[in-house]
C-alpha cells in the first residue's frame, strides 16, 4: 500500500502549437501523502496547474502515470475517469464553476446525482457540510444570488459531499478578496485538520500556501 | 390594349346583333387572386417571425461575446451613443448583404419554379416572371428594416452596460419578474383569441385589424409565456424521467428550469413549426377550395349542354340515376338594378339545389325560411359577391330586367358557392315565365355508379354537343391545372422548411458553444461521456416535444384566426388534418435530436481544463 494519497512518476506533458511542440512538465514525479495539504507553487507559465489537472484526472499526461490506490488513473477510460472524479476526489476552481440555473443543494449533490444515489439518502451530509461551509440559510438560493466568497464555498461544500479522499483546489483564491481568501483558506485548513482530508492546492500567493503544511516548488516544468 | 378599348374595337367589328359584355370585372379577379395569395402571405408573415427571431437570439449572442470589445471601447472614452451607431452600423451592413446576396438568389429560385411551372403545364400557357422594380424595393426594405429593428433591443441592451461592469465580465441579465410577464403574456393571447371573434361581427375593417393582431398577438404571447411554461414542464418533467431514467433524467429536466438557450431552442421550435402546420394547412386548403370545389357537394355527375324538357326526362329515365336535378341557366342576359348578371340559374327545388351543389348561406339561420319561401313567388338568392358589387340586402327588392321586360324581385338571402360561378339563383317557373329559358343548361345527379350513368348519358347526347363529366373526373382535371399552378407554393412551404431548420440548427450551434462551460463543469464534477449523451438526448427530445406541443396549439388558434378573417369571401372552412400537426411537431423533435447528435460527439473530446480554466 503506497504512502501517497497520489502520486505522479515521470509526467511529462507537450503541447503543439502551430507545429510547435512546448514542454509544459518535463519529468516530475511528485507525490502527496495521505492527510497533507500541500500547496504547489510556481511562477505563471510554470506548469503547476498542469500538474493539478493531471493528478485529477481532468487532463491526460503526454507520458508518465498517475498513481491512486495504487492504479494509474492516466490509463482509466472515461466512464471509470467519471466515476474517480465523483467518488474519490473533490475539485475546487478558482471560477468556483457551479452550475447557473441549480441551487446551493443542487449544486453540492450534482457528484451524488451522477452517482446515480438517491438525494434522500444525503440529507444528513448535505446538512452538516452546509454548517461546515457556514451555508445552511443559503441552501435555496442560485449561484448569481451568492458573493464569491459564498460560491467557493459551495464549490468547497461540492467537492466534500462525497467523502471523497483528496480535494484539489486550483487557485481557490485568486478571483476573491484578500479577507474572503483567507476564510476560505482557513476552511481548506480545518477540513485538512478536522476530516483528515488531503488537498492539493495551487496558488502564486506564499501567503495561501502558508496554510498548507507541505510545498511543492515548480519552475519551468520541473519540480525543484 | 386596355380592356375598355377591346370591348368597343369588338363592338365595332362585330354585326349589331352581337354585344360584348365584361364577363369578369377587375373586383371580381381580385377577390378570386386573394384568395389563391393567402399562402404567400403566410409565407411571408412567418419567414419574417422566424428572421427576426434568428437575428434577434444572435445578435444576443454577438453582442455577448463582444462585451469585452464593447468594454474596451467604453473604457477609452468611447460613448453609448457610439457603441449603439457603431453595432446598429454592423446591422445594417448585413442587412445590406443580405439584399446584395438575396435579390439575386430570389430572382434566380423565381425563374427555377416558374420554369418548373411552365413545363408542368398541359395548357403550355407561358408565365412571364414579373418582378416590379417596388417589389424589389419593398424586399430590400424589408431586409435592411428587419435586421435594424432584431437588432435593435440587444444592442441597446450592451451598450447601456455600465462599463465598470462590461471591463470586469460582471455582466448578468436582468430579471424581470415572472409574474408579471406571465399575467402580460396571457393577457395578450386571450385578447389575441378573442378579439377576432369580437371582430367579427363589427365589420370587415376590423375583422382584418382584430386579426392582424391577434396572428402577431398570438406569436408574442406565446414567446412570453414560454419560460414559465418551460419551467412549470420541467418540475412535472424532472419527476417522470426521474422514475424513467433515473438522475440523469432528473438533471436533465431540472437543467431546462430557467435555462435562456433551452427556452430559445423551445421558442425558435415553437416559430418553425407552426409556421410549417399554418403554411401547409392554408396551402392544402387553398388546393382544395380552388380544385376539389364540388367537396361536400352530392352530386356524382353533370351534364352541360341545352336540354328540352323531354331530353331532360329521358336522363330521368335511366335506372341508375339515385337524385337528379335540371336547371336553367341565363349568362349575360339579365341585369340586376342596370348591370348584367354573369350567370343566373334557375331552380324548381333549393334544398336539393344546396345538396348538390354544396352551398351554404351566409345566414344559416335563414335557411329553414329560405327554403320553404323560395319556390312560392318572385324571390331571389344572390352570391354573396354579387350582394356586395350590387350593394344590396337581404329584405330589399330589387329589379331584373332583360329584353326589354323587368321584374321586381325580393332578396331572399345571399349564398356561398364554388362549384359554380352563379350570381343569381331565381325559382324555375320565373326563369321561364318571365326570362323564357325553356330550355335546360346543367343536369346533376347522384348514383351509386356514377361512371355506368354517364356512359349512358354521353349515349343520349348522340352526336350533338355537350360537356358531361362525372365529379371524380371534373375533380381530376381541376386539380392536375391547379397543382401546376400551385407548384411554386407548394415549393416556398419547403423554403419555409429549410428556414425553420437553418434556425433551429444555428440555435443548437450557439446552444452547444454556451452550453460547453457548462457540460465541462459537470465532466469535472464526473459526468461521463454515456451520461451526458443520455442528459443531452433528454433535454433535445423534452425541448422539442414542449416546443411541437405549444407549436401545435398556436398554430391551430392561428388557423382559427386566419379562417376567421378570410370566412366572409370564402364558401368553406378547412378541414384540420391530425396527421398535418403531429407530422410537423415530429420533424421539429426530430430535427432537434439530429442537431443534439454534434455536441455529444464534439463533448465526448471535449478538453474539460480549456473551458473551465477562464471565466
Amino acid at each position: 500500500m503506497s504512502r501517497y494519497a497520489i502520486e505522479a512518476r515521470g509526467i511529462i506533458k507537450d503541447y503543439h502549437v502551430g507545429g510547435i511542440v512546448s514542454h509544459v512538465l518535463r519529468d516530475i514525479s511528485v507525490g502527496v501523502a495521505t492527510g497533507e495539504f500541500a500547496s504547489i507553487m510556481g511562477p505563471s507559465g510554470s506548469g503547476k496547474s498542469t500538474l493539478l489537472y493531471i493528478l485529477g484526472g481532468l487532463d491526460n499526461p503526454t507520458r508518465g502515470s498517475v498513481l491512486m490506490n495504487g492504479r494509474d488513473i492516466a490509463q482509466f477510460d472515461d466512464t471509470n475517469k467519471s466515476i474517480m472524479r465523483r467518488r474519490n476526489i473533490g475539485f475546487v476552481f478558482q471560477f468556483y464553476n457551479l452550475i447557473p440555473n441549480l441551487n446551493v443543494a443542487e449544486n453540492i449533490l450534482l457528484p451524488v446525482l451522477l452517482d446515480g444515489k438517491k438525494i434522500g439518502e444525503y440529507k444528513r451530509q448535505l446538512k452538516e457540510i452546509l454548517e461546515v461551509v457556514g451555508l445552511t440559510e443559503k441552501r435555496k438560493h442560485t449561484p448569481r444570488e451568492l458573493s464569491g466568497g459564498q460560491q467557493q464555498r459551495v464549490a468547497i461544500a461540492r467537492a466534500l459531499i462525497n467523502n471523497p479522499d483528496i480535494i484539489f483546489a486550483d487557485e481557490p483564491t485568486g478571483n476573491l478578496d484578500s479577507k474572503t481568501g483567507s476564510e476560505i483558506l482557513a476552511l481548506l485548513r480545518e477540513i485538512n485538520r478536522e476530516q483528515g482530508k488531503t488537498i492539493l492546492m495551487v496558488t502564486h500567493s506564499k501567503d495561501a500556501a502558508q496554510y498548507g503544511n507541505r510545498m511543492i516548488y515548480v519552475r519551468d516544468g520541473v519540480v525543484e | 390594349m386596355g380592356t375598355a378599348n377591346l370591348q368597343t374595337e369588338l363592338e365595332e367589328a362585330l354585326p349589331q346583333k352581337y354585344k360584348v359584355n365584361r364577363v369578369v370585372n377587375e373586383t371580381q379577379v381580385e377577390a378570386d387572386a386573394r384568395q389563391k395569395s393567402m399562402p404567400f402571405f403566410l409565407i411571408s408573415f412567418f419567414s419574417v417571425a422566424i428572421s427576426v427571431f434568428i437575428i434577434f437570439s444572435s445578435y444576443k449572442v454577438i453582442t455577448l461575446e463582444r462585451l469585452p470589445v464593447i468594454g474596451t471601447f467604453r473604457s477609452i472614452g468611447a460613448t453609448e451613443k457610439a457603441v449603439t451607431n457603431i453595432l446598429m452600423l454592423e446591422s445594417l451592413v448585413y442587412g445590406g448583404l443580405g439584399v446584395l446576396l438575396g435579390i439575386p438568389v430570389g430572382f434566380a429560385v423565381l425563374r427555377v419554379l416558374l420554369n418548373g411551372l411552365g413545363d408542368s403545364l398541359s395548357q403550355g400557357i407561358d408565365i412571364p416572371m414579373i418582378v416590379s422594380p417596388g417589389s424589389v424595393i419593398l424586399s430590400c426594405a424589408v431586409a435592411v428594416i428587419v435586421s435594424v429593428l432584431s437588432a435593435w433591443i440587444p444592442v441597446k441592451r450592451a451598450s447601456r452596460l455600465p462599463v465598470k461592469d462590461v471591463v470586469l465580465g460582471n455582466v448578468e441579465e436582468k430579471k424581470t419578474s415572472n409574474i408579471k410577464l406571465f399575467l402580460f403574456g396571457a393577457i395578450l393571447l386571450v385578447l389575441s383569441i378573442i378579439l377576432p371573434r369580437i371582430g367579427q361581427h363589427l365589420g370587415d375593417t376590423a375583422l382584418f385589424l382584430t386579426g392582424g393582431f391577434s396572428l402577431v398577438g398570438l406569436l408574442a404571447a406565446t414567446i412570453i409565456t414560454i419560460p414559465i411554461f418551460t419551467s412549470g414542464v420541467s418540475v412535472v418533467l424532472e419527476r417522470i424521467y426521474g422514475a424513467l431514467l433515473g438522475n440523469e433524467g432528473k438533471l436533465a429536466a431540472r437543467n431546462m428550469r430557467g435555462n435562456k438557450n433551452t427556452e430559445q431552442n423551445i421558442t425558435l421550435l415553437f416559430i418553425s413549426i407552426s409556421s410549417i402546420i399554418a403554411v401547409t394547412v392554408v396551402c392544402n386548403f387553398v388546393q382544395v377550395y380552388i380544385g376539389d370545389v364540388f367537396r361536400g357537394a352530392t352530386m356524382d355527375g353533370f351534364t352541360d349542354a341545352t336540354m328540352s324538357s323531354e331530353f331532360v326526362e329521358e336522363i330521368a329515365q335511366i335506372d341508375e340515376i339515385d337524385e337528379m336535378i335540371a336547371i336553367r341557366v341565363m349568362n349575360n342576359m339579365i341585369s340586376l338594378n342596370g348591370s348584367t348578371l354573369s350567370r343566373v340559374e334557375g331552380t324548381e327545388d333549393i334544398s336539393l339545389y344546396g345538396e348538390m351543389f354544396a352551398m351554404s348561406y351566409e345566414k344559416e339561420e335563414d335557411r329553414l325560411n329560405i327554403e320553404s319561401t323560395f319556390g312560392t313567388g318572385r324571390f331571389i338568392l344572390l352570391s354573396s359577391d354579387c350582394m356586395k358589387r350590387a350593394g344590396v340586402q337581404s329584405g330589399e327588392t330589387v329589379t331584373l330586367a332583360s329584353g326589354g321586360q323587368s321584374y321586381d324581385y325580393m332578396i331572399l338571402g345571399s349564398f356561398k358557392i364554388r362549384s359554380t360561378n352563379t350570381d343569381a339563383l331565381i325559382p324555375s317557373f320565373c326563369a321561364v315565365d318571365d326570362f323564357g329559358a325553356q330550355k335546360y343548361g346543367i343536369v346533376g345527379y347522384t348514383a351509386s355508379d356514377p361512371d355506368a350513368v354517364m356512359v349512358q348519358i354521353r349515349d343520349l347526347f348522340g352526336t350533338t354537343n355537350h360537356w358531361s363529366r362525372t365529379i371524380k373526373e371534373f375533380t381530376e382535371d381541376g386539380l392536375r391545372t391547379v397543382n401546376a399552378f400551385l407548384q411554386p407554393m407548394q415549393n416556398l412551404t419547403w423554403f419555409i422548411l429549410i428556414l425553420a431548420t437553418v434556425g433551429i440548427i444555428n440555435n443548437l450551434i450557439i446552444n452547444y458553444i454556451q452550453k460547453r462551460r457548462a457540460t465541462a463543469m459537470y465532466k469535472s464534477v464526473g459526468m461521463s461521456n454515456w451520461q451526458n449523451m443520455i442528459m443531452t438526448l433528454t433535454e433535445g427530445l423534452s425541448s422539442g416535444l414542449i416546443g411541437a406541443v405549444i407549436a401545435m396549439i398556436i398554430s391551430w388558434l392561428e388557423i382559427k384566426t386566419i379562417f376567421l378573417v378570410a370566412a366572409p369571401r370564402i364558401a368553406m372552412q378547412p378541414k384540420l388534418e391530425l396527421g398535418t400537426f403531429l407530422f410537423a411537431g415530429a420533424l421539429g423533435v426530430g430535427i432537434t435530436l439530429i442537431g443534439s447528435i454534434v455536441p455529444i460527439v464534439k463533448n465526448r473530446s471535449m478538453k474539460i481544463v480549456e473551458e473551465l480554466k477562464f471565466d
